[in-house]
């Protein structure tokens, strides 16, 4: 009977979507909307107890003593926290006295991070019966490692290392997105990362309320800290494709110092102990980002002293391997024949689960047949899979170093060191964090691949604003900025205004002045990054401001703005003072970062090529006030 | 019908914005860092604790930008921000600081029911900023105003010109 509404209600929202899109610049065509809309009546179908629960209103939990289920009803909006893995995802919420992980049909509370194009409808196969198996998600027709691939232009390297994927990433090394495409029926059916994030969302999002027999809206998802605030944009543009609102975006180790927060709470009110500060590492790697933070945690409130992460995991891992065994690897991956990502797909298979292996034995051998290149028939052993990964690890040992130097913590300080993410099952990576730190064991009492979701689940607990009787809910986690954010100025330098590991909501301001006689404009160009150079940089969106009053070079004084607010929104506030007043010499400009869409790469360069340096900033020297 | 909630498309932040960034302040760049150097500091008086102190705004621009909180008077010190006495220890200042965030900070859950702009936790951060440095903290010092205290502060006080003599 409410059926049929619906059904006209999603026919509504997918064509909004694909308006939507294309008034984004994103390229949907029609079919998209429909395949869009196939996928919610689909979903619709499969869970009519959707629809019929929403006939129910809310009631509110007395405040006696209320049975499980009751409780979840209790706070109708609290927000599910979500990790979307490279590979693996998973679901939480808190259950009123706890976090819990949602499970699929299947009984699994990981769930593979996929979206298979082999029907009609694509599929993610969280709620199928029979799981997909790795010679169907590696046959070309599944998009996977989308989280690698997110918010990136075809010249990132990370995009290039794609290539060897059994789905087709193609590039022009133009700075614009890259063309990523799934098999469907021997035919390549164009798609795009947001996209297939948001259907495996869908799913999620369908799991969940079948579970809490509620519509789920509010979500607070975990990140690599090493994303860029364009790449999060992505994120939140695939969720709001998937009915969903983000609360908060969290970097994965933020959210497990939640957790330990918790956890070092907990174990106070239990112990009677000391509320002293505790000194936390936290290493997560995962299949497609290493993350490194440091922590200081006392009275449920954990400080981050720094932040920092790189595009390095397991899938780098996995082909440094299988670039050792296969010769000619390049060459296999570039030819995307039927017979050869056959070939790829079963080197894949194989060689992952070699290294699987490797964790609990010394040696694994490797017997392969491929239909395309040569029989490979060898053992894999600790020392060769090391001396295949040796820059890998090398990156992780210098990013640890690097934290623990911004934090200005020493091996001494350390009580404890948290090791999440499945790569940190590899022996090498940690005996090298631990011995880093100067630590025998890992903090316990942490699982090493639920802890970021759990962390997700009780943040967005908290930031729903339920408060728990026993304290603990009473969590905070002072965030700091991931990335340096600032201008090009100088040429092409770039020059931070909020610095790296800045605590959040944070302002910081800074004088610049022009680099021509008479410039009257000015062009404001923001990148967040580390590189001291523009384009080692992540670009966010540039504006001109006008009305400097004219002068020998030097001469005016630029005021540049930046502020992240309580919601962590970037705003840019630039414009021209007098000197002498202090006084705006014209309105000044606020403008939202990031402006860009998709293609920024090329943005740059049309930026370059129109005015050059002729619109360029200067830094000033700092002035001794008098 | 409640069901049509969940498909509603929300690209706009997550919480309900502030309106506007305030101006730049008169005194940018003794600002970039929170502390000066040495060289800013040779005279202790009124005015570079202004500067330390707090942005220093001229009354027509608060008026004009309306802040959200009524901004720290010149006057408040840093001590005065995060609550603990001048001779505080750093594990005091710290659980201050830690204490006040709860409080302060938007995420906290304590201001989760009527949201914080951010505004005062920059405000504490900054302050626990300079007082968690130790030689910050000590150039904070000698830089306060003194005069401006009671003279039971007066009494406990050193200078550095009498330092000098002794």
């Amino acid at each position: 009977m409410m059926r049929g509404p619906s059904i006209i209600i999603c026919l509504g929202v997918a064509t909004w979507i694909a308006t939507r899109q294309k008034a984004a610049g994103l390229i949907a065509p029609l079919p998209e909307a429909l395949k869009w809309l196939t996928a919610y009546v689909t979903l619709w179908m499969k869970y009519p107890i959707i629809t019929e629960m929403a006939e129910q209103p809310y009631t509110v939990a007395s405040d006696s003593e209320t049975s499980h289920d009751d409780k979840q009803s209790s706070f109708p909006d609290l927000a599910l926290g979500i990790d979307i893995g490279t590979s693996k995802c998973s679901v939480a919420i808190w259950n009123g006295s706890h976090v819990e992980l949602l499970r699929n049909t299947r009984n699994q509370k990981l769930m593979r991070s996929y979206v298979l194009f082999r029907d009609e409808i694509p599929t993610g196969g969280v709620s199928e019966e029979l799981p997909h198996d790795d010679q169907e998600i590696f046959s070309g027709s599944a998009v996977f490692n989308m989280k690698r691939l997110i918010g990136r232009v075809d010249t990132d390297p990370v995009v290039h290392a794609s290539k060897s994927l059994p789905f087709l990433v193609q590039t022009l090394d133009i700075g614009v997105r890259p063309f990523i495409a799934a098999l469907v029926n021997n035919v390549w059916r164009s798609t795009s990362p947001e996209e297939v994030l948001a259907i495996f969302l869908v799913e999620l999002k369908a799991m969940a309320e079948v579970q809490l027999k509620r519509p789920v809206r509010n979500v607070v998802l975990t990140i690599p800290v090493a994303f860029s605030r364009f790449q999060q944009t992505r994120i939140e543009r695939a969720c709001a494709m998937a009915g969903l609102q983000i609360l908060r975006l969290m970097p994965e180790p933020t959210a497990v110092a939640l957790l330990y927060a918790q956890q070092q709470q907990k174990g106070i009110q239990e112990n009677m102990g000391s509320g002293c500060e505790k000194v936390a590492v936290i290493f997560n790697m995962g299949a497609g980002y290493c993350d490194v933070a440091v922590t200081a945690t006392a009275g449920g409130v954990s400080q981050i002293k720094a932040l920092l992460g790189c595009t390095v995991g397991g899938e780098d891992m996995l082909q440094n391997v299988m670039r050792r065994l296969v010769p000619d690897f390049g060459s296999l991956c570039s030819n995307h024949s039927m017979e050869a990502i056959k070939s790829l797909g079963l080197l894949r298979t194989v060689t992952q689960d070699a290294i699987h292996k490797l964790s609990t034995q010394s040696s694994v051998s490797i017997n392969v047949d491929m239909s395309m290149g040569p029989k490979i028939c060898c053992s894999l052993d600790q020392a060769l899979f090391e001396a295949a990964n040796k820059d890998v690890f090398q990156t992780c040992e210098n990013l640890v170093r690097q934290c623990l130097f911004d934090a200005k913590v020493g091996a001494e300080d350390i009580d404890d060191v948290i090791l999440v993410g499945g790569c940190t099952r590899i022996p090498k990576i940690r005996s090298l964090v631990l011995g880093l730190c100067k630590k025998e064991s890992t903090c316990e009492g942490i699982n090493p691949l639920e802890a970021a979701v759990c962390g997700a689940a009780l943040e967005g607990a908290v930031a729903s604003g339920i408060s728990d009787p026993s304290g603990s809910l009473d969590l905070l986690t002072i965030l700091v900025t991931p990335l340096s954010l600032g201008i090009r100025a100088d040429g092409d330098k770039f020059i931070p205004i909020i610095n790296r590991n800045t605590a959040v909501p944070s302002r910081k301001d800074m004088l610049f002045t022009t680099s021509h006689d008479n410039q009257t404009e000015a062009l404001i160009v923001v990148y967040e990054g580390e590189g001291k150079t523009t384009e080692e940089n992540h670009f966010l969106g540039y504006f001109k401001i006008t009305g400097i009053p004219p002068g020998p070079k030097g001469s005016a004084e630029i005021s540049i703005c930046m502020d992240i607010d309580a919601s962590n929104v970037l705003r840019v506030l630039a414009g021209a003072i007098f000197p002498s007043t202090q006084l705006p010499a014209s309105p000044f400009i606020e403008v939202r970062m990031p402006t860009l869409d998709d293609g920024h790469g090329l943005c740059a360069q049309a930026l370059t090529k129109m005015y050059g340096s002729s619109l360029g900033l200067c830094t000033v020297e700092r002035k001794i006030p008098q | 019908m409640t069901r049509s909630r969940c498909f509603v498309l929300r690209y706009s932040s997550r919480k309900k914005g502030r309106c506007l960034v305030q101006l730049p302040s008169p005194q940018p760049s003794t600002e970039m860092n929170g502390t000066l150097t040495l060289g800013a500091l040779p005279v202790p008086g009124f005015r570079s604790a202004a500067i330390l102190t707090s942005r220093p705004r001229q009354p027509m621009r608060t008026l004009a930008f309306a802040p959200a909180v009524a901004l720290p008077a010149v006057s408040r010190s840093l001590y005065d921000v995060l609550q603990v006495k001048e001779t505080a220890s750093a594990a005091e200042i710290k659980s201050a600081y830690r204490s006040l965030a709860k409080r302060f900070h938007p995420d906290a859950s304590a201001a989760a029911a009527s949201p914080a702009s951010g505004e005062e936790f920059i405000e504490i951060h900054r302050a626990y900023a300079t007082l968690s440095d130790p030689s910050a903290r000590a150039q904070y010092d000698l830089s306060m105003p003194r005069f401006e205290f009671s003279g039971r502060t007066w009494a406990r006080t050193r200078r550095w010109e009498t330092d000098q003599c002794w």
